[in-house]
């Protein structure tokens, strides 16, 4: 007799076995068919129908696709888009198979690749609207009227080019645009007939570095002296050919400046691919520093303090080899790697194989059978949840205690580690010292002169790192120091201290999480050996305070020694030499102008470093507080800082802004106040938009270039993939055309190939026009060491560059044994039957473009898991780092940060991880901080903004539908979230009276908005969350947001015009398309909207968006509120307060989905 | 420490279910084929509790012949012109959940009926939580009056045939734990 026990035991047991039933399905299926017609994956060999594999831009994650184009009578549709197979986020799904999908084997034949699909996320799949968009603008425009009028026309693509590099005028208002051609130093130098400028450039150059390394060592006439000679002696030079140093540099007697080019920012959004690489090298072309990012609306809070830390920006853990995961501030379904990519996450938590901590103030979208566990916690406030959980892992001596006792990299080698830590180097910290914060060095104690830290040996001594291969991990001691007894400890020592500043219960009540929940993420995080790790993202780090709890976070990483590490941390997978291979298609080594200054923002430059600071400081003036801060230490860039710098003209005034594929308005917190500056003809002289539509900030630009789309030729080329990229070995995404380009054509190049109106061909010409290096008939040159050494290349079309990356790329693998030698014909013929690019194989060899086909055809190129680790499980990659020493050592301390100065009073920054409370960057006027620490510099928000006035936090989380406010035209995800709200715990909106529907103020400090509730208890108790991506005022219509009562201090609505006036023909690249496809895309607009493209819709404006009212900050005049180290947007910091308007609505749908 | 315990999955009993019933089915195949193939019967094995059976099983030579008359309209009692209507039945009942067989096999054969609730199983493991109970009732419902019903009346000496009784009445009573504990 059976017992149910046992038999349920049994079939539990043969389900878990992962037997695979292949064949037995294939029996049932034979016998009982369904009685619907089955959807299988769609036959390619059909005469009408291309299949194209490329990489996905729904969101920033680069997951791979299969698209499916059919032609309709002529008319090619790109109707279908799934994943792709062989991409290691996708996971190839087949019918038979029951679970645990993975990365179809990147040998796989092409034909066999069709029977699989790749599974994709709703954005990715919905990626046809972002090709079919009636806002498009297909023609290149030009205002008509002043900035921000909404008043456009239409211009030649050649009046276009020579408008912007030679200027132009508004026939309407009559203004006059500034041009490039001034500005292009390089330029000016050449046709003023210096033969070589780069030897003018280069010179310059070298004298200003002279000057700036002799300033501490001169006195205030010695240095204005210098400043005088080398303004005499290059006067005299340039003379010569009837040019004086006003027509080169910024300013003469400020040469660290840079040249007159520096007033050229190029400035991306949403970069990817060789796009990134294209705009740089171009940016470079001119002769400008200006190439920036918006990674401050993204992830730079992220970035500093992994960069402080780890050495490395983008490190994240590897998801399917770890066992236990504390997921901070990360977006279940848009962190990388994607939605897509999660799902091995999940899938395996679901088995029992994951236990997940999501610490995050909106639950998360699955419990996946109790192993995700939603741990709650006050925005901003998780450095005090990681410190608390390092207190338990201290207290109970479960850091892992021979790795940390390592103190160079040497050593942590030969013991089998890819890092070491610093975590015992001796720091002075001597309160006021003026050395404090700096690690002891030998020759401090006479033990050396190569100015290495020193440790403390087992036995007590002191020694130099490297003459140790083990020290203490806890030292509390003093030295003589110039005669000075001087307290000094351990970096390890310092973290110790910091998290026994506060007992369990003071930092749970900080953070909002129960002491148990601590107790018990520190023991699981500490019960998996190194197989566990934080898995962090912007949700932490988007504060004042982000990057000192980033390092908190990352601290219990090193703590157990889990980097680099099958189940840890890691960075980026390694990528093929992509820009440098066969050619060069780099951004450095082209013929590029010498080019130096610092940048706009001020980001990653050392004020100190700069004529500015040594002025002052020669001349007896106190150096601070300086214009706006300066931020050594952020690896990337500020949009903020970018447009204060424009406005304050700090360091320097700007001439031109070239915008691409980005929306700072709309998407920083308060980005309202970029509008100012955008406006401002004099602070920016020439401001032009590289776009698809015509969004809120490229409202006010002068010029509009159409762009194409991902499906295009818009950011084609390699994607390498962000950390911890599938966890592989090697990994890049290629994306190449689906579909050719739907922008005007603008032309032919030499070879008689098809140019079409883009970013790419837009900055080929402006190249050409000013005859800048690395464009036009030798634009290209070979790379050294490899066959076309000395070579030279055309660049005049996107295809010339692009057809060039793939061959760097593809010949790099075959030469690596990623790919192999012998490659099937019928690969080749794949590609050349369904791949628009394929027509231009001819521009490289036919050698090379039968291994470029190999890859094209798999939309990459891959390795897998099972390849890429050692026989200790350490990952086969290289350790990545951006510093130039201790490479491969994590900091918990971080000297450079500790000698680093606050722009505003000068005093230092901490050097290692801390809580401290979100504030202000600087000192605020009549307001004296409640909470008392030396380190912090500015006053805590909550003094300003009392928790009795706006109880509530408010953040703006993503999700897998909706990442940014581009989404909004996903019209088939606009079917299932409509619209957005608020949402709000039941335990806060009872006493209130709201419910469901109820439309209520939300209040910020800062203004108003309006929005539709949606009570649930998906969000903690004292958030107000909503969801990011709707709220659009501009996107080539306007309408103004009426959902805004208030911005402080600015007329928004004045701002926006209250309609647009642009050609019909300018806009609307789907018109041309079949009726029954039209009404497909659009089911729920009216036919007004698809037929012209200047008719309003209602989806592309509802919704809101609390950015314009959040957070701003009072001791930088009122700019919006950042981070104090990287200058990343604090947007994830906001107070607010509801009330209820008095109004119900019903929600679009009845399952507030988001 | 280890990590906190999580619950057994619901799912992986619904897919241990599932490989049970297509087992029996793609075994009873074999033979119908004419090629009895007892390497199918292995995964069953698994099972400890039955793994004796499945050796006793492994043991009999079971020809076509022996159980192509494996008809629920032979057991329960109909006369002949009665088993074509209730044939029909029967494969309406397939109809109304979205199926038809597609074997040259009346109906109601074991196999059939068989391959029927293996679908039913697996259709069931994809269905969101508010839907699953009703998928679940039709498992019962078919088990238990067009499968039970007329296996219970079989007085052969098969022992495969008799195992299967034996499975299908264990998992019976386990469909009816479930829906009493998910009215």
């Amino acid at each position: 007799m059976v017992n149910k026990r046992e038999f349920i035991k049994g079939l539990v047991a043969l389900a878990a076995a992962g037997t695979f039933l292949a064949g037995y399905r294939e029996v049932i299926n034979r016998i009982m068919k369904p009685t619907y017609t089955e959807v299988k994956p769609d036959p390619i060999y059909e005469d009408n129908v291309r299949i194209v594999y490329s990489s996905c831009l729904g969101c920033n994650v680069r997951c791979g696709i299969r698209a499916r184009v059919v032609n309709k009578d002529g008319i090619e549709v790109v109707e279908r888009i799934e994943g792709n197979p062989y991409h290691v986020y996708n996971r190839s799904t087949q019918l038979s198979q029951i679970k645990r999908f993975s990365a179809l084997a990147y040998d796989t034949p092409v034909s066999e690749s069709l029977n699989h699909v790749g599974t994709l996320c709703a954005r990715g799949v919905d990626g046809i609207h972002y090709l079919y968009d009636p806002y498009r603008v297909i023609k290149p425009l030009k205002r008509a009227g002043p900035r921000g009028s909404g008043k456009w026309k239409v211009i030649s693509w050649e009046q276009l080019i020579r408008e912007v590099v030679e200027g132009g005028t508004v026939e309407e208002t009559g203004e006059k645009i500034l041009g490039l051609k001034d500005i292009f130093t390089y330029g000016v130098l050449k046709e003023a007939g210096f033969e070589d400028p780069n030897e003018i450039l280069s010179g310059i150059k070298s004298d200003v570095d002279a000057i700036l390394s002799e300033a501490k060592d001169l006195s205030y006439e010695e240095l204005l002296n210098k400043i005088e000679e080398f303004k005499s002696k290059w006067n005299s030079i340039l003379a010569e050919k009837g040019l004086s140093l006003e027509d080169i540099l910024i300013d003469p007697d400020r040469p660290d400046l840079g040249p007159k080019a520096n007033q050229l920012i190029f400035l991306r959004g949403r970069g990817q691919g060789h796009a990134d690489y294209f705009y740089k090298r171009w940016t470079y072309a001119i002769g400008s520093v200006n190439w920036r990012r918006h990674t401050s609306s993204c992830q730079l809070g992220f970035y500093t303090g992994n960069y402080l830390s780890i050495g490395y920006t983008d490190i994240n853990p590897d998801s399917i080899g770890a066992k236990v995961l504390i997921m901070a501030g990360a977006q279940m379904g848009r962190i990388h790697p994607g939605a897509t990519g999660q799902g091995i996450a999940i899938e395996r938590a679901a088995d029992g194989e994951l236990k997940l901590y999501y610490v995050n103030p909106i639950a998360p979208r699955t419990q996946a059978r109790g192993n995700i566990v939603w741990v709650p916690i006050k925005p901003g406030e998780d450095a005090a949840l990681a410190l608390a959980i390092a207190r338990w892992i201290f207290e109970n001596e479960k850091y892992n205690k021979e790795f940390l006792e390592t103190p160079n990299e040497e050593s942590a080698n030969a013991k089998g580690e890819p890092v070491a830590t610093n975590a015992t180097w001796l720091v002075i910290a001597e309160p006021g010292h003026p050395r404090e914060g700096e690690f002891v060095k030998d020759t401090d104690l006479g033990l050396g002169d190569s100015g290495k830290p020193v440790v403390v040996t087992h036995e007590g001594t002191f020694a130099s790192i490297d003459s140790v291969d083990s020290a203490q991990l806890f030292y509390q001691g003093t030295i003589e120091l110039d005669g000075e007894s001087v307290t000094v400890k351990t970096a390890l020592q310092l973290l110790k201290e910091e998290a026994y500043s506060r007992t369990m219960e003071q930092w749970s009540r900080i953070c909002g999480v129960p002491v148990e929940t601590i107790i018990q993420m520190a023991k699981d995080f500490t019960s998996v050996g190194r197989k566990a790790a934080t898995y962090i993202h912007r949700g932490v780090a988007m504060h004042p305070n982000g990057e000192y709890i980033v390092w908190a976070y990352r601290a219990l990483d090193f703590l157990i020694g889990n980097y680099h590490r099958k189940g840890g941390l890691m960075g980026r997978a390694s990528h093929t030499k992509y820009n440098y291979y066969l050619y060069n298609t780099d951004y450095k080594k082209f013929g590029e102008p010498k080019h130096w200054g610092p940048p706009i923002d001020r980001c990653k430059a050392k004020y100190e470093s700069t004529l500015e600071y040594w002025l002052k400081v020669k001349k007896g003036e106190d150096p601070y507080p300086t214009k706006r801060p300066w931020y050594p230490h952020s690896p990337e860039e500020s949009y903020t800082e970018i447009f204060a710098g424009i406005k304050e003209e700090y360091p320097y005034p700007i001439r031109a802004l070239f915008l691409f594929y980005a929306n700072p308005v709309l998407s920083a917190n308060y980005g309202t106040k970029f509008i100012e500056v955008l406006k401002d003809t004099k602070k920016l002289p020439l401001f032009v938009a590289l776009t698809t539509t015509i969004n809120e900030t490229y409202l006010y630009a002068d010029y509009i270039v159409p762009d194409t789309t991902y499906l295009e030729t818009g950011t084609m080329g390699m994607q390498y993939l962000y950390a911890s990229s599938g966890s592989v070995k090697l990994a890049e995404a290629w994306r190449t055309p689906v579909v050719m380009p739907f922008t005007e054509m603008i032309g032919k190049d030499p070879a008689g190939r098809p140019r079409y109106a883009s970013m790419w061909e837009f900055l080929i010409d402006i190249g050409k026009m000013l005859d800048a290096p690395g464009f036009g008939d030798e634009g290209i040159p070979g790379a050294s060491g490899n066959k076309y050494e000395g070579m030279k290349f055309p660049l005049h079309s996107a295809w010339d560059y692009i057809m060039r990356v793939y061959s760097n790329g593809a010949i790099y693998a075959l030469d690596k044994g990623f790919i192999p030698e012998n490659v099937p014909e019928s690969e080749v013929r794949f590609v050349e039957e369904n791949y628009p690019i394929a027509q231009f194989k001819d521009i490289i060899s036919e050698d090379e473009w039968r291994y470029v086909a190999y890859c094209l055809a798999r939309g990459g190129i891959f390795t897998s898991y099972e390849e890429s680790y050692d026989e200790n499980e350490i990952v086969l990659r290289k350790v990545p780092s951006k510093r130039k020493k201790y490479k491969k050592t994590f900091f918990f301390w971080n000297e450079d940060l500790a000698k680093s100065k606050n722009s505003v009073t000068g005093n230092k920054f901490y050097g290692g991880p801390k809580y401290l409370p979100p504030a202000t960057y600087g000192p605020v006027s009549g307001i004296t901080p409640s909470y008392v620490d030396r380190w912090l510099h500015g006053v805590p928000l909550r003094d300003i903004y009392p928790e009795s006035e706006y109880p509530f936090k408010i953040v703006i989380p993503g999700s897998p539908l909706y990442t940014k406010h581009r989404s909004l035209f996903y019209y088939w995800m606009k079917q299932i979230m409509p619209e957005n709200f608020v949402l709000i715990n039941p335990d806060d909106a009872k006493p209130m009276g709201i419910e469901t529907g109820d439309i209520i103020k939300v209040e910020t400090p800062f203004g108003a908005i309006k929005v539709k509730a949606v009570v649930e208890p998906s969000v903690a108790k004292g958030t107000l969350a909503i969801p990011v991506g709707m709220g659009r005022w501009a996107d080539t219509l306007v309408a103004k947001p009426e959902y805004i009562e208030e911005v402080k201090t600015q007329n928004l609505a004045e701002n926006i015009p209250e309609t647009v006036e642009i050609p019909e023909d300018a806009l609307n690249p789907v018109r041309e398309l079949d009726p029954i496809t039209k009404k497909l895309l659009f089911t729920k607009s009216p036919p007004e909207f698809y037929e012209s493209g200047s008719a309003y819709d209602e989806w592309r404006f509802n919704g809101v968006s609390i950015n314009p009212v959040l957070s701003r900050d009072p001791s930088l005049d009122d700019w919006p509120l950042l981070s104090w180290l990287g200058a990343a947007q604090a947007y994830f910091t906001a107070y607010g307060k509801v009330s209820k308007v008095g109004v119900k609505e019903k929600l679009s749908d009845p399952f507030a989905t988001y | 420490m280890t990590p906190s315990p999580h619950i057994n999955p619901p799912y992986l009993f619904s897919q241990g279910r599932y490989i049970l019933y297509s087992t029996l089915v793609n075994y009873l195949y074999s033979i119908y084929k004419g090629s009895p193939d007892k390497n199918a019967l292995e995964t069953l094995s698994l099972i400890p509790e039955l793994s004796k059976d499945i050796d006793k099983i492994k043991d009999e030579e079971v020809k076509w012949s022996d159980i192509s008359n494996l008809l629920a309209s032979e057991y329960i009692g109909l006369r002949d012109y009665e088993k074509g209507y209730y044939r029909n039945v029967v494969n309406q009942f397939y109809i109304d959940n979205n199926y038809k067989p597609d074997i040259d096999l009346p109906p109601d054969h074991l196999i059939v009926q068989l391959a029927f609730m293996a679908r039913l199983i697996e259709d069931g493991m994809a269905l969101p939580m508010n839907k699953k109970i009703e998928n679940v009732r039709v498992q019962h419902r078919f088990l238990k009056v067009h499968i039970l019903r007329w296996l219970e009346n079989y007085k052969g000496d098969i022992k495969l045939i008799r195992f299967i009784r034996k499975i299908l009445s264990l998992d019976r009573s386990l469909l009816m734990d479930y829906l009493t504990k998910n009215k």
